[in-house]
């Protein structure tokens, strides 16, 4: 099939026939002039005819050739005997994630083959086809909009580098269907993945949304550019733990390991002011966690102490061998816990699995999180007023001057999660945290009424119509490993709506009847209610795998996004600034010493600051003003560890996921790491350049070698002197042409 | 082509750059042709000296240069020269000396002069070539025009010491005749008989000046103004036939720089004025070869015409007249004629 990618420029053609109706209705360009006699001319030459010579139509064609060729070349000529519609909307999706800079044994790293392989699928368009190039790193980017000429993302793809986060292939699809807009008829939409195709790139969740939306099966290629075995050791994570009072402090490193094999390694504790390097040697035995721990001396100042730890001999994947800790606890969110003291017994007591969910976080988080228990009758208002998040978890009641302080600062910004269960006391709960004189001022929006026992039934009622979308649940949602959906109840309380509405906002229900969850604003904070014990007592959410998650996402809500999580290379930071003034002026300094834009915002009254996109990794440095003078203080930015364990996504789960779109893996090889993609398309654009020179040439050689026997003043004097007197060749020979 | 009869130099700003817009653009350049000879009433208008000024024919001061020639500055050349005796008048001062009749001094120790018949009344006939080329020109004179200037000049200078002139016309065949006189007013009847009969037709010099030699009893001097389009050979032949018959003849030969250059410029379809056939030529390509054919014939006619003893002079019609005049005139007089 012949055709042009630039079929607009034919227009071009147009310009030919420009000369021909000049030549047809251009008045005489021949000026008649009168002469006294033609006596001599006659002498000297032919009549001149007003016919059209055949050089000068020989002359013509040679040109109107040229010029036809050019306009050729311009729509860009393509062949491809092989066949295709040229109606594909084809996106080329380049994997930019830290992993595709993997050192391989031999040969280009998978970037590089990604890159030299992403153009081979871009000239390999079919004419009428449309295609884009995204670029898939922590976030999408686009090169630009679909468009049937290819040729025009060549430039920027021959620049593309891996960046130092984790890749998220399938946040790609998200831009898809915007992207193509209005289907054209019988169009296909083809996906090109340029990945080493690791596992945690994919998620199912995308994929099935993406599909929903597009509405029709596409057809998917992943062409993987990584090694089959890609082996690495990462910095897991690397925790400060202090103990016993402060009197232990330990920092934790935990080192993973993937590959065919156990290396021995050497982790390295460095960039602690006032203290040596310390090593530890460990054994790195791929799929297992292996752990090196190194003691700080217990007077140590760990105020804006970051100490950087680091996994040596280097291997194939440096990006990861590098972590820092941070043991400056300044900025961490506060959370605390009110619970009964119920029992002795700590797996029995109501906040336990909350306890150690939040523990867990704490750890993960490394200092991010410090959590306070309290007893709920002997809670002060200065604890809950040095708090940013409390969990009252099935608290029975507390003292007027607790509510109030715990109503004041939600109202000031805070956030509440409020767990009710079987020691709840209902007409503590319906006086005073709910105040029917002031209902949309106080913690709760609903009244309790009698609680409900399910336990006797054969079936327990199941958590229901979710809103996924939601922030706390979006990131619970997976239809094959979630188990949100699954979660019983074996007691919960109906609750009264409140009248005129402003109760809040229903997450989940109990069954499809009772509200489980209510997400509600108060204030400049927020009140979350789950109408279910913080332990297991009245349903087994407690021991769900998204038991966790859940805790966290509902830290990031309560919040406001505060919460201070292992803060990634590419992902948007935002911090806490103490004591700052809402237009204050911030100064950040990245890691390689360049300055970046920072924004002070407010979020929950508190002034903090927000950076979009921090993409290097390492220690950040941040200076901005209070009323007490300058202040100063230092964060991390680790590298990010999703993809670190290298694993091969699986193609048998990615077919599942992808039905009923045809997916396929291509592993290009060999020494040539050509992609053929079928049709076997040959761009014409440089044979028909070369044949327009060619014709050019023909032109003027024509017109310079032939034409002077002709033309007796174009002659050169060696020409002269071979070719005789000029009056014998002009006699001998017809007129020129006119130039 | 337009007529012009005014001054192509006082064209204003705009008409020049239109003009040379249409030459660079639309390959209308070249020289600017006229066809048609002068027509603005004035029946001296070839001594008029504002006329003869303002065609630079004249870098003198205007009326003095014909005057100039008749007064003195140099006797002309032209005095009887007729063999034929007559009697003898008696010397007195101021005669030329070869004219005195020395035999007869010895023999009566008196002075007396020869005198010829009709030493005083040398005839001069003016050819004029009036096919119609010889109303091509350009810089606003045609050669019809500059040889009528020369014509009257030298009937002007001949009347003046008593001589006749005539004019002759002729193209295809002779034309009117006007015998030569030496009254003044036979000078305006020529000036009017060449205003009054432009130039037309073709040229058949051989049939013209045959029948001029016909018609010529005495001898007399013969003055050709013509720019000799014809057959070379044949034309050749005629002139000598002039001189054959003991005639002393001249010959101008008048030529415009175009017709001796072929300066146009791009494609140029030219129009023959005698026959009205066309060519379509691309001057740039066949001017070398052109001007080799004109010098060619040029050297024809000289070699012929000075073998024959007649005297050849080209003028170019850029040329003031009187310089022409000038260098013929004082070549004459060293030949001693």
């Amino acid at each position: 099939m012949f055709g042009f990618l630039a079929p607009t420029a034919l227009l071009g053609l147009g310009l030919l026939s420009i000369p021909i109706l000049l030549h047809i209705f251009k008045p005489r360009k021949v000026k008649r002039t009168p002469f006294s006699s033609l006596r001599w001319l006659r002498a000297s030459q032919h009549r001149l005819s007003r016919r059209i010579k055949w050089h000068q139509v020989f002359l013509f064609l040679l040109r109107a050739a040229f010029v036809a060729l050019l306009v050729f070349a311009i729509a860009k000529p393509v062949l491809s005997p092989g066949g295709g519609k040229g109606v594909a909307e084809r996106f080329v999706i380049v994997d930019v994630g830290r992993t595709m800079n993997y050192r391989m044994a031999e040969g280009p790293s998978p970037i590089e083959r990604a890159r030299h392989l992403a153009e081979q699928a871009l000239l390999q368009a079919v004419p009428g086809d449309r295609s884009a190039v995204l670029l898939a790193g922590s976030q999408t980017e686009s090169l630009g909009p679909l468009a049937e000429d290819p040729m025009l993302y060549l430039a920027k793809l021959r620049t593309v580098q891996a960046g130092l986060t984790d890749a998220d292939l399938t946040a790609t699809l998200r831009v898809i269907p915007p992207m193509i807009g209005t289907h054209r008829p019988d169009s296909n939409v083809e996906l090109y993945f340029l990945t080493d195709h690791r596992a945690t790139k994919w998620r199912q969740g995308d994929i099935a949304a993406f599909e929903q939306k597009i509405g029709q099966p596409v057809r998917v290629r992943v062409i993987d550019v990584g090694a089959d075995m890609m082996r690495n050791a990462w910095v897991s994570s690397a925790r400060f733990i202090e103990t016993d009072n402060g009197r232990r402090r330990t920092i934790r490193v935990q080192v993973g390991a993937a590959g065919d094999e156990t290396t021995d390694r050497t982790v390295r504790l460095s960039r602690l002011p006032g203290l040596p390097e310390q090593t530890a040697a460990i054994k790195a035995r791929p799929g297992q966690i292996t752990q090196a721990e190194f003691q700080l001396p217990p007077d140590y100042d760990l105020r804006d102490k970051i100490g950087q730890v680091t996994i040596e001999p280097a291997d194939r994947l440096p990006s990861d061998d590098t972590a820092w800790v941070d043991l400056d606890a300044r900025g961490a969110t506060r959370v605390l816990l009110i619970e009964p003291p119920s029992t002795q017994i700590e797996e029995l007591q109501p906040g336990y699995h909350l306890r150690a969910a939040l523990d867990a976080l704490a750890d993960a988080q490394g200092g991010g999180l410090r959590v306070t228990r309290r007893p709920d009758r002997s809670v002060s208002a200065d604890d809950v007023n040095a708090a940013d998040v409390i969990f009252l978890a099935e608290a029975r009641s507390m003292s007027d001057g607790t509510v109030q302080a715990i109503e004041r600062r939600v109202q000031a910004g805070a956030g509440v999660a409020i767990f009710l269960g079987p020691s709840v006391d209902r007409d503590f709960y319906n006086s005073r945290l709910y105040n029917p004189l002031r209902p949309t001022a106080s913690l709760l929006s609903v009244r309790l009424k009698d609680p409900v026992n399910r336990r006797a039934d054969a079936s327990l009622p199941r958590l229901g119509d979710v809103k996924w979308n939601h922030p706390i649940m979006s990131r619970l949602f997976d239809p094959t490993l979630g188990d949100m959906a699954q979660v019983s109840f074996s007691g919960y309380y109906r609750l009264e709506e409140m009248a005129g509405g402003g109760g809040g906002e229903v997450l989940a229900t109990i069954g499809g009847q009772e509200p489980a969850i209510i997400d509600r604003e108060l204030g400049e904070g927020r009140v979350v209610l789950f109408n279910t014990s913080p332990n297991d007592a009245w349903s087994d959410l407690p021991r769900r795998k998204s038991y966790v998650p859940l805790v966290d996402q509902l830290l990031a809500h309560l919040s406001g996004g505060l919460n201070r999580r292992v803060l990634e290379a590419g992902g948007a930071v935002a911090l806490p600034l103490p004591d700052a003034n809402p237009d204050t002026k911030i100064t950040l300094t990245t890691p390689g010493g360049q300055s970046l834009d920072a924004r002070p915002r407010t979020v929950g009254g508190r002034v903090v600051m927000q950076v979009e996109n921090a993409a290097e990794a390492g220690v950040y440095s941040v200076e901005y003003q209070t009323p007490q003078g300058p202040r100063t203080f230092r964060f991390v930015v680790q590298v990010g560890g999703h993809d670190a364990t290298l694993a091969r996504a699986d193609d048998q789960a990615l077919t599942s996921w992808w039905a009923p779109s045809k997916f396929e893996t291509i592993k290009p090889g060999g020494d040539k790491d050509a992609l053929d993609l079928g049709g076997g398309r040959t761009l014409l654009e440089p044979w028909v350049v070369a044949a327009a020179c060619l014709f050019l040439m023909a032109e003027m050689f024509f017109v310079h070698w032939l034409c002077p026997r002709m033309n007796p003043n174009v002659m050169s004097a060696s020409l002269l002197s071979r070719r005789g007197s000029m009056l014998n060749t002009v006699g001998a020979t017809t007129a020129g042409p006119a130039r | 082509m337009t007529a012009t009869a005014s001054n192509p130099t006082a064209a204003p700003w705009f008409s020049r750059l239109v003009s040379r817009f249409r030459r660079s653009v639309l390959n209308h350049g070249g020289p600017e042709v006229i066809t048609q000879v002068m027509q603005d009433g004035n029946p001296n208008r070839y001594l008029d000296p504002k006329v003869i000024a303002r065609f630079g024919l004249s870098p003198l001061i205007a009326h003095l240069v014909v005057e100039g020639f008749i007064s003195g500055l140099h006797k002309s050349p032209f005095h009887g020269f007729s063999v034929e005796f007559a009697d003898h008048r008696e010397y007195v001062p101021g005669d030329d000396l070869k004219f005195l009749d020395w035999q007869l001094f010895a023999r009566t120790d008196h002075y007396y002069v020869k005198r010829y018949e009709e030493e005083t009344n040398l005839r001069c006939h003016i050819l004029m070539d009036r096919s119609a080329s010889m109303a091509f020109g350009t810089n606003g004179l045609t050669k019809w025009d500059y040889g009528c200037f020369l014509a009257t000049c030298l009937a002007h200078m001949m009347m003046k010491q008593q001589d006749a002139a005539g004019l002759t016309l002729f193209g295809a065949k002779p034309g009117l005749i006007l015998p030569p006189r030496t009254r003044s007013s036979h000078l305006r009847q020529m000036m009017q008989v060449m205003i009054n009969n432009p130039p037309e037709g073709t040229t058949d010099m051989v049939t013209s000046l045959r029948a001029t030699v016909r018609n010529l009893k005495r001898r007399s001097l013969i003055v050709l103004i013509s720019d000799l389009i014809d057959d070379p050979e044949e034309t050749l032949s005629a002139i000598k036939l002039l001189g054959a018959h003991r005639h002393d003849v001249i010959v101008f030969h008048l030529q415009d720089p175009v017709e001796i250059d072929l300066s146009f410029d791009g494609s140029t379809l030219l129009c023959d004025m005698e026959t009205g056939e066309e060519l379509e030529v691309d001057p740039a390509s066949l001017r070398e070869a052109y001007q080799e054919k004109v010098r060619e014939t040029n050297e024809f006619y000289k070699k012929g015409l000075t073998g024959a003893g007649i005297d050849y002079q080209p003028i170019n019609t850029t040329q003031p007249y009187d310089h022409a005049l000038w260098a013929y005139l004082q070549r004459r007089a060293l030949v001693g004629k």
